[in-house]
């Protein structure tokens, strides 16, 4: 069990000591240690979060936070990261991961409705990353499809930085009527009832575990880890699902939580402090997978499917028995207590005795911050192509065929995305936006981001940038983003430049939330990502919801033949700056340049423009330009119908660095346009004063041609396309 | 017309299942694996949806067949009582059960799939051309040579794949048969019903069973 204090130093252990007025027993020391671990207690970054507080959040302090949506729904959405774990384990890390963010949701009385996730490996020269890659999918697929809520969006990107290592992020999205709502906020006089699973050796201080780097070097630390993941039982998720459901339905319950980082001691104990009582807890109560279990493993168990409940005297004979007609494991392990005292007992004998208060909220620390060197270095760096002995076409392959950029049909066609029978918009190879049917009046949009290099180049306009992406995606099918969920992924907290990082994204954030009027409704951080001492990039994953009141408005994102393309937006110049752009890293491997602040206005401005036009029926599609740029845009709308074009698309560099134009992404909103009503449109766009592009038109010939230069659209196709 | 949906520990399709046939105007009823009941004879047609019966585990439907709600649909079966309808879990719990013949095993790529596939249906004077959406691990239909012979003797390869999506022997995506009246299927007519949804394809199937089966019994 010595393992077990890493994460407590010598001065914290002497903080808590002085706040208590006593010494610790080992008991205590330990349950400590994974209380203040930075997976538990977001002791380096709370301090700085609370800049993402907004008003216009429903329950921010819940298990997850929500949105209103339409008259009747709370929509609760949370992303959560499972990245250790997946590095040692990767498909039960993969699975729990999932496991974890529904029973978020869940316990909240919220019917899920879908599930996401964001995925980042290393490159596939490495066998290892390969691997990693497979099981993490095969880990989502497994558990995600066999609990019957549909995988609807996700995201994968392979970089050097996740070399040996994996980022797992997921996503899950419920729905429930406000009068249903169950809180995690205990009273006195309860019963505390575990739900679900038995009580293993699994999973023991996952969240000590996951709260250090990874160091791929020591083989015993290593073996150590792989105790830490926790083993997936997706049958025993379903049928907690539905045993809770009638649970829950039939009113029984007064408060819930989910069992999940430092198993029953966090979810107890964050019970009973935000319910501002005490409680007894009777360890060598609870069903267990085996006997001789020590207290310490009971209490810091992260077995997964389990639910901890509080349930008055009077309710609890029908608890037990819906759980024996769907098969699942439950017992009373404890009382709530009007002493504000954290009591565990184990065989009659007093353990521990604590103030859950100094328990769920001892230390909050303060970073420094100081501008690293690196990214001086890198944003004076220029990033130029010699216009001479470029060939176009190959790097325009080069770009398409691109393991982060080309078709992931052979990842989402491995999740179930129709289960639920309310699937609007399926994952397809042009990506995107999803869609779920929520009621007749409200159609739900949703999409996955997140662009590691532009954040590491600049935390703040990265962040920014990777923000307003997902909101012009959503834009762009019609839908009006109205909240954001986060997931933030940094290396060691500890280090300058890491801490750096850290601050500003979290500043970026706070700050165009409040700009665009999307709130954060939750997050989660994850530190310490890094292997052999390498940090991985700064990975801010953005997973934001849109509302639509009718499916039949939702705008096509594929063109159709003979249409004109506009581009809404200026054409990129001298002048605009595109540092990280995909093109620069596919083409030369260079993240460098500098990123420009968000246009916020413009972007509001877009946005009411592009939802005028579609109430009056002028546009037929539209794709937003993002990854890849001007080309890349106009490839995906001609994709799904695999159309020729015939037009311009450089206006401005055509001398010099037209790459820049045609494939870099500036912080400007740009959207390009499908329509069949050009002289409206161009009406609409003079008239109100609005930059806007003739690029050319759609047609059924086998090229894609621009400024006098004619390429096979097969060729681009197959590139795209072929795994 | 009242139709029953059988929900096993693990099943994930019963409300979808429930929602769709609703829509379509079926009078729809839940029973629960082990609940009591006397018989099913009041129901015009059983649905064993779709999903993961007790986790799959072992194969897909092997722990379903010894639920005592087996012993009732074949009792149903005996006495023509109505359909019995597998969608997906459904099929591999019918052909677990030896109620239709071959067996459902891992796809050919060794992989979940989860796409819309256009699929043939063939039967009597009925000839269908359907898109439905398909999601199953274990759809890879197998039967041994005399199974195979039966199943072509009796006509029950009335749903077959466009493309061999996952190896399934002959393209075979369902199984119909008639003297028993039961009828088994890997792809999801049931999330095909919704007008938002991608195809509605899934309505005809429908009438297809309303009209050449259910108003026969």
């Amino acid at each position: 069990m010595k393992k077990n204090i890493y994460t407590l130093t010598k001065k914290e252990y002497k903080t808590i000591v002085k706040r208590l007025g006593r010494e610790l027993n080992d008991f205590e020391i330990l349950i400590f240690a994974s209380m203040t671990s930075e997976h538990c207690s977001y002791k380096h970054s709370k301090r700085y979060l609370k800049k993402l507080k907004n008003k216009n959040v429903i329950m921010q302090d819940q298990n997850a936070g929500a949105v209103k949506f339409g008259n009747n729904n709370y929509i609760f959405f949370k992303l959560e990261s499972h990245n250790h774990p997946s590095a040692v384990s990767p498909y039960e890390g993969a699975a729990t991961g999932i496991g974890g963010i529904v029973r978020d949701i869940l316990t909240l009385n919220c019917k899920c409705l879908l599930l996401g996730n964001s995925i980042k490996f290393g490159n596939f020269d490495n066998k290892k990353n390969e691997n990693l890659f497979n099981e993490v999918v095969r880990g989502i697929s497994t558990y995600g499809n066999s609990i019957g809520i549909p995988t609807v969006c996700g995201e994968t990107q392979f970089l050097d930085c996740y070399n040996n290592y994996a980022i797992v992020n997921v996503l899950a999205l419920g729905v429930v009527n406000p009068n249903d709502v169950i809180l995690s906020n205990a009273k006195p006089g309860l019963k505390v009832v575990i739900l679900g699973s038995t009580t293993g050796r699994d999973g023991v201080n996952g969240a000590t575990f996951a709260s250090k780097s990874l160091n791929d070097d020591i083989n015993d630390e290593q073996k150590n880890d792989k105790l830490s993941v926790q083993i997936s039982d997706p049958f025993m998720k379903r049928k907690l699902i539905m045993g809770l459901k009638e649970i829950f339905d039939k009113k029984l319950v007064y408060a819930s939580q989910d069992c999940g980082a430092a198993g029953i001691l966090s979810s107890t104990s964050e019970l009973v402090s935000k319910g501002h009582c005490g409680v007894n807890l009777y360890l060598d109560k609870v069903h267990l997978r085996q006997d001789e279990l020590s207290p310490q493993e009971i209490i810091l168990s992260e077995s997964q499917e389990r639910m901890v409940i509080l349930v008055e005297d009077y309710n609890i004979n029908q608890v037990l028995s819906i759980a024996k007609k769907h098969e699942i494991g439950v017992s009373i392990f404890g009382e709530t207590i009007k002493d504000k005292k954290y009591n565990v007992y184990f065989n009659n004998e007093l353990l521990a005795s604590l103030p859950p208060n100094i328990l769920t909220n001892a230390f909050e620390y303060r970073l420094k911050v100081k501008k690293p060197k690196y990214i001086k270095i890198l944003e004076k760096i220029k990033f130029e192509h010699n216009n001479n002995n470029l060939d176009l076409e190959y790097d325009i392959c080069k770009i398409l065929s691109h393991p982060n950029f080309k078709n992931k049909s052979h990842i989402f066609e491995q999740f179930d995305s129709t289960v639920g029978n309310k699937t609007i918009i399926e994952p397809s190879m042009c990506g995107g936006v999803s869609s779920i049917y929520i009621d007749k009046d409200n159609i739900l949009g949703v999409s996955i981001d997140s662009n590691p290099q532009k954040v590491y180049l600049s935390p703040k306009n990265g962040v920014e940038l990777s923000f307003i992406e997902s909101y012009r995606k959503l834009v762009a099918r019609g839908f009006n983003p109205v909240g954001v969920t986060n997931c933030l992924n940094f290396a060691n907290i500890e280090n300058k430049d890491i801490s750096y990082q850290f601050v500003k994204s979290v500043e970026g954030l706070a700050n165009i939330s409040k700009k665009m009027n999307v709130p954060v409704v939750s997050g989660n951080v994850s530190m310490y990502n890094e292997t052999n001492n390498k940090p991985i990039f700064p990975t801010v994953i953005f997973a934001m919801v849109g509302c639509l009141d009718n499916y039949k408005t939702i705008i096509s994102n594929c063109f159709s033949n003979n249409e004109t393309i506009f581009l809404l937006g200026e054409p990129i110049d001298d002048n605009m700056n595109i540092g990280a752009s995909f093109y620069q890293y596919v083409l030369q491997d260079k993240v460098c340049g500098k990123i420009d602040k968000v246009n916020y206005n413009k972007e509001i401005l877009y946005r009411n423009i592009i939802f005028d036009l579609n109430k009056k029926n002028i546009i037929n599609a539209i794709s937003p330009v993002h990854t890849g740029g001007l080309f890349a845009a106009l490839f995906k709308g001609l994709l799904k119908n695999k159309l020729g074009f015939s037009g311009t698309l450089i206006f401005n560099l055509f001398k010099n660095d037209y790459y820049k134009e045609l494939f870099g992404e500036c912080a400007n909103p740009r959207y390009l346009i499908s329509t069949t009503k050009q002289n409206e449109l161009k009406e609409i766009f003079d008239i109100n004063n609005i930059d806007y592009k003739i690029l050319g038109i759609t047609n059924s010939n086998k090229t894609i041609s621009f400024n006098k230069m004619t390429f096979d659209k097969t060729l681009f196709y197959r590139s795209f396309i072929d795994t | 017309m009242k139709v029953g949906i059988v929900v096993f520990p693990g099943t994930n399709c019963e409300e979808d299942t429930y929602r769709a046939l609703k829509f379509l105007g079926f009078n729809c009823s839940y029973i629960f694996h082990n609940e009591y009941i006397d018989n099913l004879f009041d129901y015009r047609m059983i649905i064993l949806a779709g999903g993961f019966s007790f986790g799959d585990y072992i194969a897909s439907g092997r722990l379903a067949k010894f639920s005592p709600i087996i012993c009732k649909i074949k009792e149903y079966i005996e006495n023509k009582a109505g359909l019995v309808l597998g969608i997906c879990n459904g099929f591999q719990i019918l052909c677990e059960a030896n109620l239709l013949p071959g067996v459902l095993t891992f796809n050919n790529n060794n992989k979940f799939i989860s796409k819309s596939v256009n699929l043939k249906l063939n039967y009597k004077t009925w000839d269908l051309n359907l898109n439905l959406p398909i999601a199953h691990f274990e759809g890879n239909f197998y039967a041994n040579k005399n199974d195979f012979k039966i199943i072509k003797e009796k006509k029950m390869d009335f749903l077959k794949y466009n493309q061999n999506i996952n190896g399934s022997m002959d393209f075979i995506a369902g199984l119909y048969d008639n003297n028993n009246c039961i009828i088994g299927l890997m792809p999801h007519p049931e999330r095909a019903i919704f007008e938002y949804s991608k195809s509605q394809d899934g309505r005809l199937f429908f009438e297809f069973i309303k009209e050449n089966i259910l108003l026969k019994i």
